[in-house]
């Protein structure tokens, strides 16, 4: 009872709200007849390339860093319906140089190399280091709304296409039992193995679900906050030297401008 | 209103953010089973064994389920003894099928060769492994050992040919084989066949038609270079390789030479050789004007040291040791102060036709009749396609054939 109450309470609020609020939508809202609208963007990238959930066998992460981090693009919208027209669509392209390293200790981690057509693989004890690098493409198709007068919210999905994939792992001061955790026991020193590559098993288009939020600082100037959530493994599904799917998801903070 | 839609749209993104840190997960238990050390109590250990170290026995090979003890005293009485044992942390040990976990301090019964057996289970209580435990005595060899390599097989599950010695030899030559690096080379070079092993036998290229040895300094590839490791030595000798340190720590991988009860007097083995082309650094840099060398000897030394520690060489002392007492080997260039030299004017004579080479063993002192007889003095008998092999020096494609071995002693 008492929920439904402070419901109609607050939805009593929002409609004297609305009415007195679509002068400011206006004010605030795109410049052009059509509402359409072209904006540019420059931000930070950060995140990572990761396990998700994260699995049992990774242990502690001693070390995350994330690398390059530029993300800059366009963007084209269109708001759609009458009055505050809070609706809209919006698509574009985004230019990311993005990355990571990080150092994580984990246990019993089943993991393969292959170099020059050579393999090992089993269960691996110790520390291994990734070093990720992406620059590429997000194309991103969002339904766009303004959720009032400053704050914009849009989400939708993505693809991501990719020039350069870097995926680098070093393990060291560890082990690993060869195929089964009663095999050959090889043990790392702290010179272990680096520079083991992955790339080449890395998918070139992966696609995801993006989130932003948009608040306005001045009518064409906003700042802004966007999740890249990647929905598919960014490895190949016939790759299994890793057996846990791997996700990219990273976010960027910028600042965009409206040209119209 | 403004206020509401502010702490929606925060919030919104709080949700996210607290997503992207998920939680680490709770530990999972241990997957490993191994059993890591055996101790028996023996009130006179030194009846029951030569070294009265050899109560302790110490897992070197993860893959090998046989708790095999030195070959004890022929006059060795062995009876029953206390046990202890060491296991993978959170694993459970299980005596002869027995339901209840083994207590450290049960008493086993060795005598008459009886085995025992030991099944260890993982602490995730999904993986196990069962270990055969067992004592037996030394056997009794004549002054004269003789090799001639006809006789060589692939193990059910191996990868690369395994040379077995006769039981009697168990001393000499723990394992009752002979040993060699193909072990660390399979690490790095999974997909090699037993033929493309650093040692492998050669069928009918022996000087009689017949079959002989073939060692050959082979490319261990990119594995082998991002570990450090760019070339692999043809070895062959008798002791252990510890696989668990080829990859860390090569040079003590190798434990060369086990206990022998006669003074080696006199080495001969067939052999030919052909240098490989290029001969390279241990960062696999080319080396203008120097051309590879095979190796090998035979060498004795003291394996106990003053304080009652057992003294075993390996891959950094083989040839260096102060507990060298006698060494047969062929010859090479030395600096001035001792050290190898490396150069273009080899001077072993192994060329690549078949000469058989024979090497009086040279000794710095007079052996000790006691302990020659306790087992005091361990025996050496090694080759390598690569003289500087164990420092990862040397010329992919050099290969050194042997066979005949023999070795006469008093």
């Amino acid at each position: 009872m008492k929920h439904i109450f402070i419901s109609l309470l607050l939805a009593a609020a929002s409609l004297s709200a609305m009415a007195a609020d679509l002068e400011n939508y206006q004010k605030w809202g795109t410049h052009s007849k059509n509402d359409a609208q072209l904006r540019i963007n420059a931000g930070y990238a950060i995140g990572g390339t990761m396990p998700m959930p994260l699995p049992a066998e990774l242990r502690e992460i001693k070390m995350f860093k994330p690398y390059g981090g530029v993300n800059v693009g366009m963007e084209v919208s269109k708001m759609l319906g009458s009055g505050k027209k809070r609706w809209g669509m919006s698509t574009g392209a985004h230019f990311f140089w993005q990355g990571m390293q990080t150092c994580a200790r984990v246990k019993g981690y089943y993991m393969g190399f292959d170099m020059d057509g050579e393999h090992i693989e089993g269960f691996y004890t110790g520390i291994d280091e990734t070093n990720a690098h992406l620059m590429g493409f997000t194309v991103p198709f969002q339904a766009v709304w303004r959720a009032s007068s400053r704050w914009t919210l849009q989400a939708g999905p993505y693809l991501q296409a990719y020039i350069k994939k870097e995926f680098i792992n070093n393990i060291y001061n560890g082990y690993l039992r060869e195929n089964v955790p009663t095999g050959n026991y090889i043990p790392f020193d702290e010179d272990g193995l680096h520079n083991i590559p992955f790339n080449d098993d890395m998918r070139r288009v992966t696609c995801g679900v993006t989130l932003t939020a948009d608040w306005k600082i001045t009518r064409n100037l906003s700042a802004y906050g966007t999740v890249d959530w990647g929905l598919n493994n960014v490895f190949h599904s016939d790759f299994n030297t890793i057996t846990f799917n791997m996700y990219n998801v990273y976010a960027n903070v910028g600042l965009a401008y409206s040209i119209f | 209103m403004k206020l509401t839609t502010h702490l929606l749209t925060l919030a919104s993104l709080a949700a996210v953010a607290t997503t992207l840190t998920s939680c680490i997960a709770e530990e999972p238990l241990n997957m490993e089973c191994d059993l890591l050390e055996l101790y028996i109590h023996s009130d006179n250990p030194g009846d029951l064994f030569y070294d009265k170290n050899d109560t302790l026995w110490t897992a070197v090979d993860y893959e090998n389920s046989v708790v095999n003890f030195k070959p004890t005293r022929i006059s060795a009485n062995i009876e029953s003894y206390t046990t202890y044992i060491r296991v993978t942390e959170g694993a459970t040990a299980y005596l002869n099928g027995a339901t209840e976990p083994f207590q450290n301090g049960t008493v086993l019964d060795y005598s008459d060769e009886n085995h025992n057996y030991i099944r260890v289970v993982s602490q995730d209580g999904k993986w196990e492994r069962q270990y055969d435990i067992y004592m037996e005595h030394e056997k009794l060899t004549g002054p004269t050992l003789t090799f001639d390599f006809e006789e060589y097989a692939i193990p059910e599950k191996g990868k690369f040919y395994e040379w077995h010695v006769d039981d009697e030899l168990s001393t000499l030559f723990p394992d009752c084989m002979w040993k060699n690096g193909n072990p660390g080379y399979k690490l790095s070079r999974s997909t090699a066949k037993p033929l493309d092993y650093p040692t492998a036998p050669a069928e009918g290229e022996g000087p009689d038609g017949s079959s002989c040895v073939k060692l050959e300094t082979r490319d261990t590839g990119k594995f082998g270079l991002t570990a450090k490791m760019p070339i692999a030595s043809g070895s062959l000798f008798n002791g252990k390789f510890n696989v668990s340190d080829a990859m860390t720590d090569a040079l003590a991988a190798t434990q060369f030479g086990a206990p022998y009860k006669y003074q080696p007097m006199m080495f001969s083995v067939w052999a030919k050789y052909e240098p490989g082309e290029t001969f390279l650094d241990c960062q696999k840099n080319p080396v203008e004007g120097i051309i590879d060398e095979p190796d090998f000897y035979v060498v004795v030394y003291r394996n106990i040291d003053k304080d009652g520690n057992t003294v075993i060489l390996d891959g950094n002392d083989v040839l260096s040791s102060p507990y060298i007492v006698g060494k047969a080997r062929l010859p090479h260039n030395y600096n001035a102060d001792g050290t190898d030299q490396m150069g273009n004017h080899p001077i072993h004579g192994v060329t690549s036709e078949w000469q058989k080479f024979t090497l009086p063993v040279e000794y710095t002192e007079e052996l000790d009749p006691e302990l020659l007889k306790n087992n005091g003095y361990s025996l050496i008998i090694g080759f390598a396609s690569s003289w500087q092999g164990a420092y990862f020096n040397g010329a992919i494609g050099s290969k050194l054939w042997i066979d005949n071995i023999e070795l006469l002693s008093k």
